[in-house]
Parts: C-alpha cells; sequence; structure tokens
C-alpha cells in the first residue's frame, strides 16, 4: 500500500525505524545477499530483503535506518549509511535529502 | 503514520529550483566517478571510450554517457549536460548495459519451416542472412503485387529517428501503401489525435522545466513514479524546495505518485471527463476564468455525441464512426450552456469525488497568482473517451489562461522514447507523413513529393489512411493479412484482446498461422514463437540511432560496440528486403530503390555507402528539409503558396545534436547559432528557451499572456465541449470488478530487456495483481493466493497482493503487463476511442475466482 507523505527530515528516525522494524525483514537481523555486485555507476542493490518496506513506508522507510540526524549518521550498524551527495548542499550536516534523491527505489533495487 | 512535514529552507541550494528562465536542472552530483560530463569518442583512461547516449526506455529520454571497454559495455551513468535529465536516471537506465547481455541474444537469422509449429519455443531453424532476405523480401513483394491491402508494417516508439524516417519513406513512396502503423497507437494516440483537433500541430507548448517552475502539479490518470520516474524525481523535488508547492492526484486508485498528493481525488473509472467538466463549469459560473486570454486566444466548438464504443470490427465504417471527426462552431455562451449541466453535485454523484474537493481543485485554477500544471499519461489516453478527456484538460488551462507559459500549462507525458520523435515527427502513423503532414491533405502530399523527389502525384495513391494498429491485428485474426513485418515492439504481449490475436480458443488459428509474419528482435519474446522469420537486431548503442522525447527533445546514441554475432542494423535489414522488393521497379523512370535511398545505400555492395555516423546525417538532413523548406525550392514554393508554416517544426543539422546532448525543436538559426526552444508560443527572448522568432515570423505579439498560437485555424485554439459518456461496459454480476493495466518502475513494457537484466528481475520478478483488501475477503482470497481473472475476451492466472505498489479501491484491481507467462492481455479488451483508435487498457470488466 502507498501511504505517508513525502517526508524526508532524518531527524525522525526514531519513528521511523520502529516502524520499519515493525514490518519484518528489516537488516538488521536479515539475511544479507553476498554475490551482489554492481559496476561503476549503478547504483548500490539492498543487500537485505526489504519487501513491502517502500510499499508501506515511502522514503522515510528507508531514511529511517540510512539517514543521519544530529545524533547520528545512521541508525543501524549494518546500514550503509547515506553518501553526502545525496544530501542538500552536499552536506551530511544539512540533514535533508537532496530533493532528486527523495525517491530511493527509484535508483536503488531491491538485491 | 504521519512524520511532520520538514521546513525546507535551503531551496537556493537545491539546484533543482531553476532560477533562470531556461528552467533547467543544475547538475546532480553523480554517484559515481564515471558520471562526469561525457565527450563524444573521448578515451575516458586506459582504453575505455565514452560516447555520449540517451536512455532506451521510456519517454523521459533521459541522457546518459556510455562507457565500453574492449567491445563491452561497462557502464551507463546519468548525463549532465543533458538538458531533459541532467544526470538523473532510474534503475533501469543505471542498468542499461546489462541489458544487452542476456545469455540468449538473437545472433542469427531464423526461419519457421513448418506452421504449425506456431506458439511453441521450436519450430525455429538458423538461416544465412541471404535466405532469410530472400524469403521475407518474396513474400513481401508477392502479397504487394497481388493486393497490397493485405500487407501491414508494425513498428514502434522505440524505433530511433532515422529508421522510422526509412521505413515510412519505403512503405509510403516505395511500396505505396499506408498500411503502417506504430505502437505508439496503444500510448499517445488519443493526445496526438488532441493535439490536432486543439492546436493543429502535435506537439507540446511546454518542456520538463515547467516542473521545476510550478506551484501546483495536477496528475491526471499518471503514475509518475512508476512510468516516468525522472520526472517524478524532479516533481517531488520541486515540491521539497517550497512548502508552498501542492499535488493534487485524480487517479482511480493510490499508486507510489499518490504518496506525493496533498490530495487524492479517487474517481470511478471513467468519470473524469465529469469531474473535468465540473471544474470548466464552476469557473464560467463564478466568474473566475480569464476573459483576455479566452477572448484573444480561443475559439469554441462541439462535436459529434453519443458515438457508442467499437466493440465491433466495422465500427469505424459505421454510421456513427465516420462522424466522431465531425465539429461544429459554437459561442462561447453556447460553450457555458453544454457545460452548466456539470454541477460540481453532478459531478460528484458520477465520479464518487467529493463536491468539495472538486471545488477546491477548481479554486486551485482560478487562482491566478500561482502557477498550476496539469500532467497525464495513459489513465487519459488509454481510454474509451481518450480524445475527449485531452480535450477536456485543455479546455479547463485555456479558460484560466494557463498554457504554454513556463510553469503554467498542460503537459500529455509520452511513454516511449521516441514516440514524438519518430512514431509522431517522421511520420510512422497510418494517415501521416513526416512533419505533421497527412496522407489526406493534396498540399502536403506535393510538399512531399518535393522533398522526396517524386513525380508530382505520385503519393495521390496513398491519399487514403491504412489500418490502424487495432484494425490491423483484427483483420490479421481473420486472415485478411498475408503479410505482417514487426519491429522493435512485442506485438503478441502488449496488444490488447490476445485470445483473438493468438488465436487461443480459434480452432483453425486461421489468422495468426496463415500470414507470413517477419519479426525484427533481440531477444526471443512470444512475438518470434509467431514469426515466420526472425532477424536478429543489433540493440540500442550497437548501432548510431536518435530519438525524441515527450519534451521535443531530439538526442541521439552513439555507437559504442558492435553487435554480436551476425546481429544486424535495423537499416541495413531495411536496405536489403526494400532493394529485393523494388528490383526492376521504377519511379519517374528512374530506379525505384535508388531514387529513394541510392543517397545513403549501395545496392549492388549490399552496404552502405558511408559511416553510420554519415547514413544517419544523409537521412537527418532529407527529414530536416521537412521543416527547412529553404533547403529545396520547390518545397519552398509550395510551402509559401499552401501557407504550410513548415519552418514552425525547425530542425537543426545532424551533428549540432551530439555537441549539444540533445536539442528542442524548433531550433533556430540566429546569428550562426542554433537556438532551442522550450516554450512554443510564448514570446520572449530566443535564446532563453522562448519561442521569440516563431511568433515574430507567423504570430501576434500583443496578445493575452504574451502567447500566440501561431500554428492554430485563425492563430486560435479550439476549446471543444465534450460530454460524460459511460464506459465501453460497466461491472455486472457476472464481471463485477474493473481490470486496470500499466507499468511499473523495473520493468519496461512487455519485459522482454529488462527481465534479462537480473538486479531489475530480481526486484521485480513477477506480476502481482493488486487487490483491496475487503474485495480479497468477499473473494475468499489472501496474499499470496492465485487466481484466475476473467472477461468476455478471455482469462489469465495471476498470484494475488494486497500489498503491492498500488492500493486500489472496491472494485477495482491492477495488474502490471510485463511478464509474458501472466499475460495479462489475454483478458484486455481491444475496444478503443472512436477518434484516436487507441485502445482503453484501464477499465476491462473481469471476474476473480481463487484456483
Amino acid at each position: 500500500m502507498v501511504k505517508g507523505k513525502l517526508v524526508v527530515r532524518c531527524a525522525m528516525v526514531g519513528a521511523a525505524m520502529a516502524l520499519a522494524l515493525a514490518l519484518g525483514g528489516c537488516a538488521t537481523d536479515a539475511p544479507q545477499r553476498e554475490d551482489l555486485s554492481y559496476g561503476p555507476g549503478e547504483p548500490p542493490l539492498m543487500p537485505a530483503p526489504h519487501a513491502g518496506r517502500y510499499e508501506g513506508l515511502g522514503a522515510p522507510g528507508c531514511y529511517g535506518c540510512h539517514g543521519a540526524n544530529e545524533v547520528t549518521d545512521h541508525m543501524l550498524a549494518a546500514a550503509p549509511a547515506l553518501p553526502s551527495d545525496h544530501y542538500v548542499d552536499g552536506s551530511v550536516e544539512t540533514y535533508e535529502v537532496f530533493g532528486p534523491r527523495g525517491e530511493c527505489i527509484t535508483c536503488h533495487p531491491q538485491g | 503514520m504521519e512524520l511532520s512535514r520538514r521546513t525546507f529552507v535551503k531551496a537556493g541550494a537545491v539546484a533543482l529550483a531553476s532560477a533562470a528562465a531556461g528552467g533547467t536542472l543544475g547538475v546532480l552530483p553523480g554517484c559515481s566517478p564515471a558520471a562526469s560530463s561525457g565527450a563524444s569518442g573521448v578515451a575516458a583512461g586506459g582504453d575505455t571510450v565514452k560516447t555520449v547516449g540517451v536512455c532506451r526506455f521510456c519517454g523521459c529520454g533521459c541522457g546518459v554517457i556510455v562507457e565500453a571497454k574492449d567491445g563491452r559495455l561497462i557502464s551507463v551513468t546519468g548525463d549532465p549536460d543533458n538538458g531533459s535529465s541532467r544526470g538523473l536516471n532510474c534503475v533501469k537506465g543505471y542498468y542499461l548495459a546489462n541489458a544487452l547481455y542476456g545469455e540468449d541474444r538473437l545472433t542469427k537469422p531464423l526461419i519457421r519451416d513448418d506452421k504449425s509449429t506456431k506458439g511453441t519455443e521450436g519450430g525455429l531453424r538458423e538461416a544465412s542472412w541471404e535466405e532469410a532476405l530472400d524469403l521475407v523480401a518474396s513474400k513481401l513483394r508477392e502479397t504487394w503485387k497481388a493486393d497490397k491491402s493485405r500487407l501491414a508494417f508494425w513498428g514502434s516508439g522505440q524505433q530511433p529517428i532515422v529508421e522510422g524516417y526509412a521505413t515510412a519513406k519505403f512503405w509510403k513512396a516505395g511500396l505505396l501503401s499506408n498500411n503502417i502503423d506504430p505502437n505508439a497507437r496503444l500510448c499517445m494516440a488519443s493526445a496526438v489525435v488532441g493535439f490536432m483537433n486543439i492546436f493543429q500541430t502535435d506537439e507540446p507548448a511546454g518542456c520538463y522545466a515547467d516542473i521545476d517552475e510550478t506551484d501546483v502539479f495536477v496528475t491526471w490518470g499518471a503514475n509518475m513514479a512508476e512510468a516516468h520516474p525522472m520526472l517524478y524525481s524532479r516533481l517531488t523535488a520541486r515540491k521539497l524546495a517550497d512548502d508552498k508547492v501542492r499535488h493534487y492526484d485524480v487517479t482511480t486508485m493510490a499508486t507510489r505518485t499518490s504518496a506525493s498528493a496533498d490530495k487524492v481525488l479517487m474517481f470511478r473509472p471513467g468519470t473524469d471527463i465529469a469531474i473535468a467538466n465540473a471544474i470548466a463549469n464552476y469557473l464560467i459560473q463564478n466568474n473566475l476564468y480569464d476573459k483576455a486570454f479566452v477572448e484573444d486566444h480561443i475559439q469554441f466548438k462541439q462535436g459529434t455525441e453519443n458515438i457508442g464504443n467499437s466493440f465491433e470490427d466495422g465500427y469505424d465504417a459505421s454510421d456513427v464512426g465516420k462522424t466522431v471527426d465531425a465539429v461544429e462552431n459554437i459561442t462561447f455562451e453556447q460553450f457555458a450552456e453544454r457545460l452548466a449541466p456539470y454541477t460540481l453535485e453532478y459531478a460528484a454523484e458520477l465520479s464518487g469525488v467529493p463536491a468539495e474537493d472538486i471545488r477546491e481543485l477548481a479554486e486551485v485554477f482560478a487562482d491566478k497568482s500561482r502557477k498550476v500544471l496539469s500532467l497525464w499519461t495513459m489513465g487519459v489516453n488509454q481510454h474509451n473517451r481518450g480524445t475527449w478527456m485531452n480535450h477536456c484538460i485543455y479546455n479547463i488551462h485555456f479558460l484560466t489562461g494557463r498554457y504554454a507559459l513556463p510553469g503554467d500549462g498542460a503537459f500529455s507525458l509520452t511513454g516511449q522514447p521516441s514516440a514524438c520523435g519518430t512514431a509522431r515527427e517522421v511520420g510512422t502513423f497510418s494517415h501521416r507523413l513526416p512533419a505533421d503532414l497527412l496522407v489526406a491533405k493534396a498540399p502536403h502530399r506535393r510538399y512531399t513529393e518535393a522533398v522526396w523527389n517524386l513525380p508530382e502525384g505520385y503519393l495521390d495513391a496513398i491519399e487514403k489512411p491504412g489500418m490502424h494498429t487495432v484494425k490491423m491485428f483484427r483483420e490479421l485474426s481473420k486472415g485478411n493479412v498475408d503479410f505482417l513485418w514487426s519491429a522493435h515492439n512485442n506485438w503478441a504481449v502488449s496488444m490488447p484482446n490476445l485470445t483473438r490475436f493468438l488465436g487461443r480458443g480459434d480452432e483453425d488459428k486461421k489468422g495468426i498461422y496463415d500470414c507470413f509474419i517477419c519479426v525484427s528482435e533481440v531477444y526471443p519474446t512470444l512475438s518470434t514463437q509467431y514469426a515466420d522469420a526472425v532477424l536478429p537486431a543489433a540493440m540500442w548503442v550497437e548501432r548510431e540511432g536518435a530519438f525524441g522525447n515527450g519534451e521535443r527533445r531530439t538526442a541521439v546514441f552513439e555507437k559504442a560496440i558492435d553487435p554480436p554475432g551476425e546481429a544486424k542494423w535495423d537499416l541495413w535489414m531495411l536496405m536489403e528486403i526494400a532493394k529485393r522488393v523494388l528490383d526492376g521497379e521504377v519511379i519517374g523512370g528512374q530506379d525505384a530503390f535508388d531514387t529513394l535511398f541510392g543517397q545513403v545505400y549501395d545496392k549492388q555492395a549490399a552496404d552502405f555507402t558511408g559511416t553510420q555516423r554519415e547514413v544517419c546525417r544523409a537521412l537527418w538532413e532529407e527529414y530536416r528539409t521537412f521543416s527547412n523548406p529553404q533547403l529545396n525550392p520547390k518545397a519552398s514554393e509550395i510551402n509559401a503558396a499552401e501557407k504550410l508554416k513548415m519552418e514552425a517544426k525547425q530542425l537543426a543539422p545532424y551533428d549540432l545534436y551530439i555537441e549539444d546532448h540533445g536539442l528542442t525543436w524548433p531550433v533556430r538559426e540566429v546569428d550562426g547559432q542554433w537556438l532551442p526552444t522550450l516554450w512554443r508560443f510564448c514570446d520572449g527572448p530566443q535564446e532563453d528557451g522562448f519561442d521569440q522568432l516563431g511568433v515574430a515570423q507567423y504570430g501576434q505579439q500583443d496578445k493575452a499572456a504574451g502567447v500566440s498560437f501561431y500554428k492554430s485555424a485563425d492563430q486560435r485554439p479550439s476549446a471543444v465541449f465534450r460530454p460524460y459518456e459511460p464506459p465501453a461496459e460497466e461491472p455486472s454480476d457476472q464481471y463485477p470488478f474493473w481490470l486496470c493495466t500499466g507499468r511499473l518502475l523495473e520493468h519496461w513494457h512487455t519485459g522482454s530487456m529488462t527481465r534479462r537484466v537480473p538486479e531489475l528481475h530480481r526486484a521485480l520478478p513477477q506480476a502481482l495483481l493488486d487487490v483491496n483488501p475487503a474485495d480479497c475477503e468477499q473473494l475468499g482470497v489472501k496474499d499470496g493466493d492465485m487466481v484466475r481473472v476473467s472477461s468476455r475476451y478471455g482469462s489469465f492466472d495471476i498470484q494475488v497482493s494486497t500489498a503491492g505498489r498500488t492500493a486500489p479501491p472496491q472494485g477495482i484491481v491492477f495488474a502490471p503487463f510485463f511478464a509474458e507467462e501472466t499475460l495479462v492481455n489475454l483478458a484486455v479488451q481491444d475496444v478503443y476511442c472512436p477518434l484516436s483508435k487507441e485502445p482503453d487498457f484501464k477499465k476491462t470488466c473481469v471476474s476473480i475466482r481463487k484456483v
């Protein structure tokens, strides 16, 4: 289902993470695919299963674990942090995701 | 879940928000070191070579930089210098290189000796090119000589421009046949007929930069997040850049696109015309329309009504079918009277959308302090009244003076990479000639004869339009087509009513078995299973080509690598077949083939007269003459005498499209420089993307809003009243659900390429039927259950999902059409819009039962 508004403030990481964990298949405890590789220019795949995550939570479901806020640059140890060029001004410290990067699965498919 | 909206105060830092009148994107920082500005054929380190390209898939037309090493593609990245995408891309584009390397690429010609093996995976044997070409050409020539009404070519909005141009020239001038149509008939025809009816020119006035400029988005039947990902990224970026930007999603079901909407107006299928008319009526009744704009620019019309539906093969020739295009002028007052019954309450009753929500949207259009951009795609076009709904959207924009202005306009999004550039611009439709010209108009035929160096009157033989797509396949299924050649499409998966067209349930399978079918392809598909001959084609950057995208941008993709095995450029196949079919034929006393193609092909040598670049350039320069009549004295004379205004779509010399990474037409020569146009009919500096030269040459400069619709009759586009008429079929006890089909992000059309990309296939491995949970409960099914979906056309089996990409309301189900094994089109109706002949893929009535 498509729910949730277009919200990309990484400071709301806690709430998003709680929901993300509730959905199951979260990266913390799910098996990671280790046979994935990608070439230059190809955006990284999601190595852990995230079925239904985006459909249920939209982009906040991604930022919740992979985005930065005032406390941490990403919430879960196993979650790769968004690179700085995904933030406004190319700076993680803005804690705000650069607009065209707002739709995560447009570039990052499930691995 | 409800997270608070962030305060996005750094709008100035968001490069996407355009500041200049050009309004283009800032360069997107790339993820990859390879995402730097590419240069044509430049060594990129080691022995790698970078070339300029444009994505192979959807109508966005994203620019890409292609990097190759040792004859193999190693990366595809966003091209920051392409004005359409400015470095953005989507998952299909990023993994595009892998689409060339499926294990089962077709590398040798194949021939089927036993027609009874059609529809199976077997029955094709390898052949030499000579044998395959001789066979295809002999079958075509045999049919042509016997009865040329029984031959057909089905092309594509994925066919590169010069190939489409050459194909149209061979078919129309070489064979004197109009039985050629593209698969763009399935996606853009309603928009095209709308453009022609309203503006007398087939083109959007706006451009993608409008997305960066607008204050309010209205998406009508458009799931941009899945079908136009790059443009949806621009939409969301614009929304993030300014808290005041609003988005209204007018749709029959919640989609990923609805997620960014401030309000979703979810309507009962087919009632969008009632909503649009209610908005127009509200604007007039409440004196909220732009009187100056209406007075200066618009004429009013009404047309034939109660036009029924095209269930029967004979619809087009029926009494009503023959009159569907008729219109008559009416006054503004009469127009208002026709709209008067469409009160908010009446539209609410029909559509299920609260009257207050319709009023709110009408007020949005009325508020001239803010810009409004309508965007639409297949929900509007694939509609039993698709052309009418196009009219209704323009009506609202005309009444509010919102058209052809930066950020303030109505924009029909194209489905395919070259639906505009090839299908529409070079004339591969059954009723068209290049550059908007029509076979039915004598001055248009004279002009084409001049450019093609044909005797005057030669094209009078093709005065009557040929078979449109649905007619082509309906006639084929009845055994009335003896030769079909298809290229750049997969009709056996993408056409509606496949139960009929594939002969399923048809004992003698007469049409599909008897017809000689030639398929040019890169992979085995369901279409090749019905082919008598398969010609292995070079794919994407294995040859040079060009696409024209939805914003009038023409972009070249350079050849980067060689095709595998014996796969060949489609243009070479066309030349070899044309030379065989036209052997011994003459045009005006001269050899027919040489008259048409002698400038690029040496038939004795069986090869082109130059490199691919030289061939593309030569054909482009010939095609470009259509929009540059000064290059041909006879054409120039006809253009002036008949007031054709052919310069209005002026194209630039070929090489500039490579150097500039694409240009939007018309491209104007000013002081030796070629300047593109972003906003058509809008007066302003040409160097900033406005249509200064066009308005100065043909238009008027003192009219409301600074626009001048100089291509329209009397310089006035038409607001045409169109009434609400119900869908072709309504849900019943027997078929209680609406079935809507469409695309999803990871797969392009029928999946013949994207399903061979492991990353894309893993992400979306199968087609699922999205069903509302309440409907699941009623049906006694749950997630993962297999169900049989049946219509009065046919049935298919599919797995149920309540957590898919779309969230249909009760009574509607959605399925994507990319999966050959699911083949949803077995059950989809082939009823089409009576004006555009585009099928309605969105409203088939079906039953669902667990299997």
